[in-house]
């Protein structure tokens, strides 16, 4: 081979020496039309000849061309091939324009398989890893939210670090998960909250977006069948960068910012709230108000004196958002190598919460011989995460920070903390933050080895083994001089999880090109994975002081636990694609899956699907049309699984459980011998297409998944023992159109302008439930769309007396409505979503805006149902929209009169005070919203410039994050998780300054 | 290709070992039925399960107790609360006892202790009787409180409705043994529980712990269930061979130090079954003491409620000089009312909420006697019982006779056993009316008895609802 090669080269330096003489010498530069920057690695080839030069780092070239050659060509991966006729000149300078990306992209599918995009039949949304790079979330789920169609993403928390709730073409699971599984690297790694103690971690926040080179969503049967039982939720492929062979090239990047809530709540201050509790318990007692309300209101001063403090303001802040991450990438024609480190630290908006995180990647390919070569993958990671109480806890900023009454300070006048308050919400949030710990450390290491044998050159085998590591320690510590800690004089909480993933996967995978025009692949394989997911825990009570934080200086240890659970799961596969003429594409997946979560009657399935494709722009009848680059029409139907249930959910089995006089218990729980996945069969129809140079493309889609043996619990009396079974039963179904359009609009003199967005529409069906039973946790209604709520209407306030008006089942008023007058109010799942960039360059300046949107969803304000009350507690703030409370017989409001109602609850002259907040559709809002996600303003050098400094590429940008909202739902943030805005810490918005550096 | 070869049976030999039992997982937290009910100690956990079942909130460890004191006349909400037992006190329709589910959890691990403890293949004859006794009390314990919550006492059988709950024997741990019972007629529980206290009275005997079941239990629930169910000789024997047990030693010493001394230990003397709480085991915000009381009797900690208080009611069944008053009762002002908390669980078990709950006191057991010898005209023997428990409280001795003396052992049981969750079901066992400080429950209302849930319901045909409820 070595030798070969330098007869090659000296033929071809011969060949260059002979040429010179009778040739002439043609120098120039190659830069892309698209930013302006130097190509190197540009192929300049005289046509017709075996002469060709590459351009050199810079994008310049010198070629000796032959006299009588008439046309030079210029090519390169990812730009248009250009000819230029030889004039005479000396010098000839080219731009090269990049490919219309939706055709010559290449996609990576699960194990190993790559495809063209042109040859694609299924339905997959593919992400370039540009789009998501440098942006302050974390995490890659988050940053693709509203990126791809039928990808509906959602952050469960504005907390750093939160986990993101991801469903492609909605929800197709009751009881089973919903989450898509994720491949890294050909790794199935674990994904979601791993937390047990903390509110909340993101398992993939272990992953550098920085170090992604693009992500396919795999939405339909065909796509992602080859992942059999796992695969319902969609698939998301993810493909890290990889060296290229030549100059080692050297990436540095960092940015700079701060963060902020996204919204403060409005609310009362101290002389409005002492109004309104004066008002509300004239409105009960008129003048004969009972001596301890009166010396309860007395407590609160007189309205006009009363101070207010802003507690929002105190446990909200300006975070400081940093991000350092540098990455070289190289090689030559045997060994590549990528290797990257990155830290960050993005301090919270709010007190207490931070996220620091430092990521480290190798990966190195290495080709040993003509026919053998390997490749490791190696990602490294920890991020640490510091919180405060979440969720409804009285302890909880952003919940208590609204409620607690705005006449307590927050210090005193020593400038201690103030610990003595009114009202039911008494702890002092910023002496609990300061003095309490609360803490998530995340370590990760993701592993891979593969080996490839080429057995003959058009058949591959590639063995690969890797193991997916996750560690994390959570540790709370309750500060003995905090109102929780000191009823136990102090607690300390650790909690250890692990997790650990094996797969060894192993293909056969043969392509070949017969007759020039059948095109085959197929690959086959057997693939294996365990998870084991263990931990243990301990707490203990009673510390000298606080000043010991740590279990071993514990009075009493207070519980101690451990766990284990695994699953063992494999599988056989094999997929066929066949292509005639670039013109019929046809694909066929089958997938034999077995698992050790299903019941022993039911451990193997199968799970097929086949797509056709038929490229119509290749027909004779329309080639001739030069504006229809692409056309194809493409259909798929299939069936996959849904295996996310628990690990010995189909056992009966005696679980350690409970203790007495020291002694420990055992409980039974009530297995299923034939529990097994559930089925989503899928069934799309889709258009692709690119016109006018790929200045117009995009595809329209159209899905019905319907998933069956919906895992349900089928009741069973309790006298039993047991209130239910689990049991494959019922069906529903989710049917939608995906649109995505990119477009050109716009090239003139420089400036570009680019439209790039995506729509997905969709509805969702209960089609059957368990025991013939037509609803199921006042949630889910057959018929009707999945997480419904089901509340009774309010009627606004009635001007006559300001009492809150419902509609009973009959559509007449009540004041006490039942649990007989809930009605139908709305799914939690939107009916549409989607997002809208907008890019504008101009000689390295570029401009972009993406706007992301979903419509059609309600959310239930429960911390509504806690600022709403009109009063009636006198323990709590209230928001200030009860400001435009009815006062007086004529006011039209949509806010009751103040009444306080504590004490003796229940009905006055038939009226129920406690309704006013009790759950109607008052609560249940519109949950639309349009966001204006990011606004980048970035300027790139010209490499010219760069050059005399040897710098390779220089950018520096201002991003905004999360700049705008504009949505009718009235609580902090519309971006919820669950349909249910209770204790959420709303989203942040950042604003970022950053730098680029390429050497 | 050498290499390769060598791979491919390298891969070869590993796929097809591993193939072999590939899908076989173990729980290593968890064991089969075969492996769990064919041993001693297997047997033993599931029984030890029903004693932390019980510990609960939603049982003896809060609810049980609570709602019995706040349905009936004993005990009220303050005016600042934090929502808790509100509509219990205010009796809302619908609101009620809600241990159904948990009760049959309770009964179907007792159920498949007693089906199996027999068959193990360990452990002496000895230790078999002693944990079959205990299960037989624990399955008549939970019965005994369901049909006094579901059904009318035996003896005031309104308007023919005798049905009681859902009598299930057999123990379920497989599909194949669910069943859908109809509910058995109260009398049939009644008698079902007798039978199992009597089996478990010939089992026992009194050398466990008295947190754990002994025979002196068995006897003394025995006495109780005989008193429901005014089978007044069978009350009266079995209360002497309880007291004569001596498991529970009555205190009497007439100070306020001396009654306290029943309730500010961790293990009460006159305890004849008590449930044991570890630290570890703090209900915290969940226990009894956090309704009864805020952390060291202070209406400004953060720590506990103090929400349930003494109604007037029932302040006022107190005679003057009544020692009981002064020790179990604390007088505080709650944002600005004034209130009493009650002491009987004040955290003695070591940290803030833990408390053995006392469910058998000796004193009860003179109670049940003292009415049982009324009943049988036995007045002497009635007064010298009910003097006891007056005696020691500070108060004079009662020469009363008839009538008047029946109704004075009544209110003295209301006394002593206040706060201790009995006074709901002694009313309702009399067929009586209740008559609270905010209004007046009578024994014809539907919510004399509990609703059976309506889950149940709909999954079980057979069942049917209580009278009012539909």
């Amino acid at each position: 081979m070595k030798q070969s090669l330098l007869i090659i080269l000296l033929l071809f330096a011969f060949g260059a020496t002979n040429a010179s003489a009778q040739s002439k010498t043609i120098t120039g530069k190659v830069v892309s039309s698209d930013d302006g920057l130097s190509l190197p690695g540009v192929s300049v080839h005289v046509k017709g000849t075996a002469v060709g030069v590459q351009t050199s780092p810079d994008g310049n070239y010198s070629i000796a061309v032959p006299s009588g050659s008439k046309t030079l060509e210029f090519s390169y991966i990812g730009y248009t091939t250009q000819s230029v006729t030889l004039t005479g000149k000396a010098i000839i300078d080219v731009k090269l324009v990049p490919d219309s990306k939706q055709l010559s992209e290449v996609v990576v599918s699960g194990y190993g398989l790559t495809q063209r995009k042109k040859d694609i039949t299924g339905a997959n949304a593919v992400i370039d890893g540009k789009d998501i790079a440098n942006l302050p979330t974390q995490s890659f789920d988050r940053a693709i939210q509203g990126k791809a169609a039928g990808v509906q993403v959602t952050s469960s928390s504005g907390i750093p670090g939160a986990n993101v709730q991801i469903r492609i073409r909605g929800v197709g699971s009751i009881n089973a998960g919903n989450d898509p599984l994720y491949i890294v690297d050909g790794v199935e790694v674990s994904s979601g909250d791993k937390s047990r103690l903390f509110p909340t971690t993101n398992a993939l926040a272990g992953i550098n977006p920085n170090d992604i080179e693009s992500i396919n969503i795999m939405k339909d049967a065909a796509s992602a069948s080859i992942y059999g039982a796992q695969a319902a939720n969609g698939v998301v492929v993810i493909t890290t960068k990889k060296g290229k062979s030549g100059q080692t090239l050297l990436t540095f990047s960092s940015y700079l910012g701060s963060s902020q809530i996204i919204k403060k709540q409005a609310v009362l201050s101290g002389p409005e709230f002492v109004t309104l509790s004066r008002e509300a318990v004239k409105n009960r007692y008129g003048t004969a108000i009972p001596a301890s309300v009166q010396t309860l209101l007395n407590s609160f001063g007189d309205p006009s004196t009363a101070p207010t403090y802003d507690w929002q303001d105190a446990v909200y802040r300006k975070g400081i958002t940093q991000n350092y991450s540098l990455n070289a990438s190289g090689g030559d024609e045997k060994t590549k190598f990528f290797v990257s480190a990155a830290y960050d630290k993005q301090q919270g908006q709010e007190i207490g919460q931070d996220f620091t995180r430092g990521v480290l990647r190798v990966n190195l390919d290495h080709q040993m011989s003509k026919k053998f070569s390997f490749e490791t993958k190696l990602n490294l990671s920890g991020y640490n995460q510091n919180g405060t109480t979440g969720g409804t806890a009285f302890a909880s900023p952003n919940r208590s920070s609204t409620l607690i009454v705005p006449i307590n300070p927050i210090y005193n006048a020593d400038g201690t903390y103030n610990t003595s308050f009114i009202g039911s919400y008494n702890i002092n949030l910023v002496q609990n933050t300061s003095y309490n710990d609360y803490s998530a450390f995340s370590k990760r290491g993701i592993g891979n080895f593969a080996f490839n044998y080429k057995i003959l050159p058009d058949l591959k085998f590639r063995s690969s083994y890797s193991l997916d590591y996750t560690d994390i320690v959570e540790n709370q510590y309750q500060d003995p001089r905090t109102v929780d800690g000191s009823a136990v004089n102090g607690r300390a909480q650790v909690v250890n999880t692990t997790f650990k993933d094996y797969n060894i996967d192993q293909t056969l995978n043969y392509t070949h090109v017969f007759s020039k025009k059948h095109s085959l692949g197929v690959i086959a394989g057997f693939t294996f994975k365990q998870e084991i997911n263990d931990g243990n825990n301990a707490s203990g009570i009673g510390f000298v002081n606080y000043q010991l934080r740590t279990l071993q200086s514990a009075a009493t240890p207070e519980s101690v636990g451990s766990f284990y659970t695994t699953y063992k799961q494999l599988g056989v596969f094999g997929r066929v694609d066949y292509t005639y003429d670039d013109k019929y594409i046809f694909s066929g997946t089958v997938r034999h899956d077995g698992s050790s979560r299903f019941g022993i009657n039911n451990l193997y399935g199968t799970f097929p699907a086949a797509s056709v494709g038929w490229r119509i722009s290749k027909e004779d009848f329309l080639s001739n049309i030069q504006w229809i680059e692409d056309l194809k029409l493409r259909g798929s139907y299939g069936i996959l699984g849904n295996s996310q249930i628990g690990n010995f959910d189909s056992r009966s089995l005696y679980t350690g459980s409970g203790e007495y006089n020291t002694q420990p218990g055992l409980a039974p729980t009530l297995g299923n011998d034939n529990l097994t996945w559930e089925q989503a069969t899928t069934a799309d129809l889709g258009i692709d297409f690119s016109f006018f140079k790929g200045r117009l493309a995009g595809g329209i889609g159209a899905f019905r998944k319907t998933t069956s043996r919906l895992l349900l619990d089928r009741n069973l009396p309790v006298t039993n023992g047991f209130a239910s079974i689990r049991s494959n039963l019922g069906r529903l179904q989710n049917e939608g159109l995906e649109f995505e359009l990119n477009t050109t609009n716009l090239v003139v003199g420089g400036f570009k302008w680019t439209t790039n967005g995506n729509l997905t529409v969709l509805r969702s069906k209960l089609l059957e439930l368990n025991d013939g039973l037509q609803s199921l946790a006042s949630t889910y209604f057959v018929g009707q769309p999945l997480l419904e709520f089901f509340v009774s209407r309010y009627a606004g306030v009635n001007a006559a007396d300001g009492n809150a008006m419902f509609y009973d089942i009959n559509n007449n008023i009540t004041y006490s409505p039942t649990a007989a007058d809930r009605v139908l109010a709305g799914s939690q799942l939107p009916t549409g979503y989607g997002g809208i960039n907008n890019n504008f360059t101009y000689k390295g300046v570029t401009l972009s805006a993406f706007v992301q949107f979903q419509y059609g969803n309600k959310i239930q304000n429960t911390d509504g149902t806690f600022l709403l009350r009109s009063g009636s507690g006198l323990d709590r703030n209230q928001d200030a929209a009860v400001l435009r409370r009815w006062q007086k017989p004529g006011d039209v409001t949509d806010q009751p009169r103040a009444y306080y109602n504590t004490g003796t609850p229940g009905t006055v002259g038939g009226i129920t005070y406690l309704t006013p907040y009790t759950l109607t559709d008052r609560f249940i809002e519109d949950g639309s919203y349009i966001r204006l996600k990011t606004v980048t303003l970035s300027y790139d050098f010209p490499s010219k410039l760069l050059k005399r400094v040897n710098i390779r590429s220089l950018q520096v940008y201002a991003q905004a994050y999360n700049v705008v909202t504009w949505t009718k739902f009235t609580g902090a943030d519309p971006e919820v998780s669950g349909g249910t805005f209770s204790g959420v810490t709303p989203q942040y918005k950042n604003i970022i300054f950053g730098v680029q550096l390429g050497f | 290709m050498k290499k390769f070869k060598i791979l491919i049976t390298i891969g070869a030999v590993l796929l097809s070992t591993s193939c072999k039992d590939a899908l076989k997982t173990v729980p290593r937290q968890s064991i089969s039925a075969e492996g769990a009910l064919s041993t001693l100690s297997g047997v033993q956990g599931l029984l030890i399960n029903v004693y932390n079942a019980l510990q609960q909130s939603g049982y003896y460890g809060r609810d049980l107790i609570i709602q019995s004191e706040v349905l009936s006349d004993n005990c009220r909400i303050t005016v600042s609360n934090s929502g808790r037992f509100v509509n219990e006190y205010s009796n809302v329709f619908r609101t009620h006892f809600a241990n159904y589910t948990i009760s049959y959890d309770m009964i179907n691990k007792s159920n498949l202790v007693i089906d199996n403890v027999a068959g193990v293949g360990d452990g002496t004859q000895a230790q078999k009787n002693n944990i079959l006794g205990q299960a037989l009390f624990l399955r008549a314990l939970v019965y005994f409180n369901l049909v006094n919550e579901y059904g009318y006492n035996p003896q005031h059988i309104l308007n023919g409705r005798d049905a009681g709950v859902a009598l299930v024997l057999k123990g379920v741990s497989a599909l194949s043994q669910v069943t859908y019972p109809a509910r058995a007629k109260v009398t049939d529980v009644y008698a079902q529980i007798e039978l199992d206290l009597t089996t478990a009275i010939s089992l026992l005997d009194n050398t466990n712990a008295k947190t754990l079941v002994t025979k002196a239990a068995a006897q003394a629930l025995r006495s109780r269930v005989a008193l429901y169910n005014a089978e007044w000789q069978n009350t009266i024997d079995m209360a002497t061979a309880a007291i004569n047990a001596n498991v529970g030693t009555f205190v009497s010493t007439a100070t306020v130090a001396g009654y306290s001394s029943i309730f500010n230990t961790k293990n009460s003397p006159e305890s004849i079954f008590e449930l044991n709480y570890e630290v570890s085991e703090s209900l915290v915000f969940n226990s009894i003491q956090s309704i009864y009381q805020r952390l060291g009797n202070s209406p400004t900690s953060a720590t506990g409620y103090g929400d349930v208080v003494p109604q007037n009611n029932l302040l006022n069944a107190y005679e003057a000089g009544d020692i009981r008053k002064t020790a179990m009762l604390a007088p505080v002002t709650k944002s600005g009312e004034p209130v009493f908390w009650v002491q009987k669980y004040a955290g003695w078990g070591g940290s803030f909420g833990v408390d053995n709950i006392r469910i058998i006191r000796v004193s009860e057991m003179y109670l049940n006697r003292a009415e049982a010898y009324s009943h049988l005209n036995q007045d002497g023997l009635a007064q010298a019982d009910v003097n006891k428990i007056r005696v020691r409280a500070g108060l004079l001795p009662t020469g009363a006779t008839g009538a008047a003396l029946l109704a004075l052992i009544l209110n003295e049981r209301r006394i002593e056993l206040a706060y201790e969750g009995h006074r709901w079901f002694d009313l309702v066992r009399q067929g009586a009316n209740i008559v609270k400080d905010n209004n007046t429950i009578l024994f014809t209302d539907t919510r004399i008895l509990a609703p059976i849930p309506q889950a149940d319901l709909d999954v079980n045909p057979q069942l049917t609802q209580n009278n009012g409820y539909n």
